[in-house]
């Protein structure tokens, strides 16, 4: 839910809470004063009254103001003295066909010495109406109030938010691996000024991390190489030594196999981080053809001595635009990987189409594809592997800006380079 | 003939003295670019290896002292970093070789007695062992002056092998020597044997003694 919308619909369930409990308050807070202000009346009307009976002589002229002034209704009065009461009732008005409430005040007065009981009312205007009145009355009031309400929001998320939506928008669209630093835009708001500072400090901490960690890869990976080399050279030292055994030269050959794989490992450890440190960056234009026979020809002895037949399929060469250097290790990484692990006797394709590289061999499904592409994946890995092959050519292609996908079919492995990223999203199945 | 070492790591330095030694090289070593430049500057060396990262500077720096005093020629430069730019810049200033660490002692030595080789007979690039004679230039081989025809890849295991004679050179020296720059190194050494018996066969055929000793599952050592 938008932050706007939120706030209008508390606004709108506060102001509808509001206006039901404030019209009955409102009908009998009116009320109350109306009818207040009528006994009032009642009473002033009664002062008048007693005024002007002073002036009546004959019975005649009191019963003719009787009939001219339908208010006021005299009696002889039943019992003396009449105290003063007010009361409510209602009469039905043919006229209008409907019961009107009346407002009366009863006293007794005298005129000539003689006792009279005296009815003064005023009609009260219909509860009906008073409530109808009042509730349009919010009814409008509401209605304004909320417009308003969402105007203002609006507005204000417009102009208060505006540097908000800013920051979030370069918060989106920063990248660790890319952006060196992070510029956030000013606000005169302090809540964002805080935001930002926050966020500033934020990224720079985890920039920094990043990059330590990087270095790290590069330093220990560096660091490394002169252990190995040592190591390397004692070891072909031992072996000029006289005599050998066949035991010893076992050992030592067992030896030379692992410091080779420990000396690969860090190779592509390094070759890993350089490609993630961008030190592969110049390009220059290269024919895929070009680079694919000659690589396949690095390779050919060990398919040949897996039986393994590497075919190329290409209707027209393709050239593209990428760093010479990173683009041959990606090739190489896509034929040796597919010469791991492909079935002994079995057909290495490669498919050259328009922007597309498919390099497809036979095996057996993997359990988990979606890991392929990770540094040590434990299932595409096979103890020749250093694991960090494909983990490469991932980021070749990230670097690159080419898309690599994998996909199983036909029980065969699909790796298929695509050198526009943004083409072929979709691959069928 | 005399090489200057010139690597900080001592244990580096003892190693390739004494693989080095067995070829008949006369070795000094010099710790520090510092020690490096006094030793250049009294004595005039066949080959240098060079380390670019010494303690006391970059050994790129020797290398500029020694191309300003044209002594740059057989400078093969050794180094832990694969840097594409230290590589470009210590070719342009006159460095024979770039080699990454960790490498093999053979593949050093094959290296070095190629740049000794190109320094040395200048002109003359036919390298001769009793009735084999390998023309560098032309890149071919022959027996008693019959050409024998060799693919690519067996001249270059020909060649590894003689520039380390009497040294045995494990397979996995072989295997690294032989694969592309940028083919991954498979463990397996099935094709190395494939090629070993491929030379062997054709040389035996050519009427050329068996110089190429297998020392069990561990290497070759060509035997003069």
């Amino acid at each position: 839910m938008k932050l706007l919308k939120r706030t209008v619909k508390n606004y709108i369930l506060y102001s509808t809470l509001l206006l039901v409990v404030s019209t009955p308050l409102f009908y009998i807070a009116i009320r109350q004063l109306f009818i207040h202000e009528m006994e009032e009346e009642l009473f002033h009307h009664k002062a008048n009254f007693n005024h002007i009976v002073k002036q009546l002589e004959t019975e005649k002229e009191i019963q003719f103001f009787q009939l001219i002034n339908e208010e006021f209704k005299l009696s002889e009065a039943k019992t003396w003295p009449v105290s003063d009461s007010v009361y409510t009732y209602t009469q039905y008005d043919s006229l209008e066909g409907i019961n009107i409430p009346f407002r009366a005040l009863r006293t007794g007065i005298q005129i000539q010495n003689k006792n009279y009981e005296l009815i003064i009312r005023e009609s009260i205007v219909g509860n009906t109406r008073l409530v109808t009145a009042i509730v349009a009355i919010q009814v409008v009031l509401l209605i304004l109030m909320l417009t308003g309400f969402v105007l203002i929001n609006r507005k204000l998320s417009h102009e208060v938010w505006g540097p908000f939506y800013k920051i979030l928008d370069k918060l989106k669209q920063y990248k660790i691996d890319e952006d060196t630093f992070i510029s956030l835009p000013h606000s005169s708001t302090a809540e964002f000024r805080d935001l930002s500072k926050a966020i500033v400090l934020l990224v720079n901490k985890s920039r920094d991390a990043y990059l330590n960690q990087k270095e790290f890869t590069e330093n220990a990976s560096h660091e490394l190489q002169t252990p190995i080399a040592i190591f390397r050279s004692k070891l072909e030292l031992l072996i000029q030594t006289t005599p050998l055994t066949k035991e010893q030269a076992e050992l030592i050959s067992n030896l030379l196999d692992t410091t080779d794989r420990i000396a690969r490992l860090n190779k592509n450890l390094l070759l890993l981080s350089k490609i993630e440190n961008r030190q592969f960056i110049a390009t220059d234009e290269v024919s895929v053809l070009v680079v694919l026979n000659r690589t396949i020809e690095d390779y050919q002895q060990l398919a040949f001595t897996r039986e393994i037949n590497i075919t190329v399929d290409a209707a027209n060469d393709l050239v593209i635009k990428a760093n010479p250097i990173l683009f041959e290790i990606l090739i190489s990484n896509l034929i040796s990987n597919a010469l791991r692990y492909a079935t002994f006797k079995t057909d290495v394709l490669i498919k050259i189409e328009k922007e597309t590289l498919t390099v497809l061999n036979n095996g057996s499904p993997l359990k988990s594809p979606e890991k392929i592409f990770n540094r040590f994946n434990q299932e595409s890995r096979s103890s020749q592997g250093s694991g960090l092959g494909l983990a490469i050519l991932k980021k070749i292609c990230e670097v690159e800006n080419f898309s690599i996908h994998y996909y199983y079919s036909n029980s065969r492995h699909h790796f298929q380079v695509c050198f526009s990223a943004n083409s072929s999203e979709s691959i069928q199945n | 003939m005399k090489i200057l070492i010139v690597e900080d790591e001592r244990e580096l330095a003892k190693s390739i003295v004494q693989y080095l030694r067995q070829e008949s090289y006369v070795c000094e070593v010099a710790y520090s670019a510092q020690q490096a430049t006094e030793k250049i500057a009294l004595h005039d060396y066949d080959c240098i290896l060079l380390d670019i990262n010494l303690p006391d500077g970059n050994g790129l720096t020797v290398l500029e002292t020694l191309k300003i005093d044209g002594k740059a020629d057989g400078v093969i430069i050794i180094s832990a970093r694969n840097s594409l730019d230290d590589k470009i810049k210590g070719l342009n200033l006159g460095a024979d070789d770039y080699l990454v660490k960790p490498f093999h002692l053979s593949e050093l030595g094959a290296r070095i007695s190629a740049v000794i080789r190109r320094k040395r007979f200048g002109g003359n690039n036919l390298l001769l062992l009793h009735e084999l004679t390998i023309d560098l230039l032309g890149k071919v081989v022959s027996v008693n002056e019959t050409l024998v025809d060799l693919t690519r890849k067996e001249y270059d295991l020909l060649l590894f092998l003689v520039s380390n004679k009497n040294r045995v050179v494990s397979k996995n020296a072989i295997a690294e020597h032989l694969s592309g720059d940028v083919a991954e190194v498979f463990d397996n050494f099935d094709f190395i044997y494939a090629h070993m018996k491929n030379l062997k066969k054709k040389l035996t055929e050519a009427g050329c003694a068996d110089y190429i000793k297998t020392i069990y599952g561990l290497g070759y050592k060509f035997e003069v």
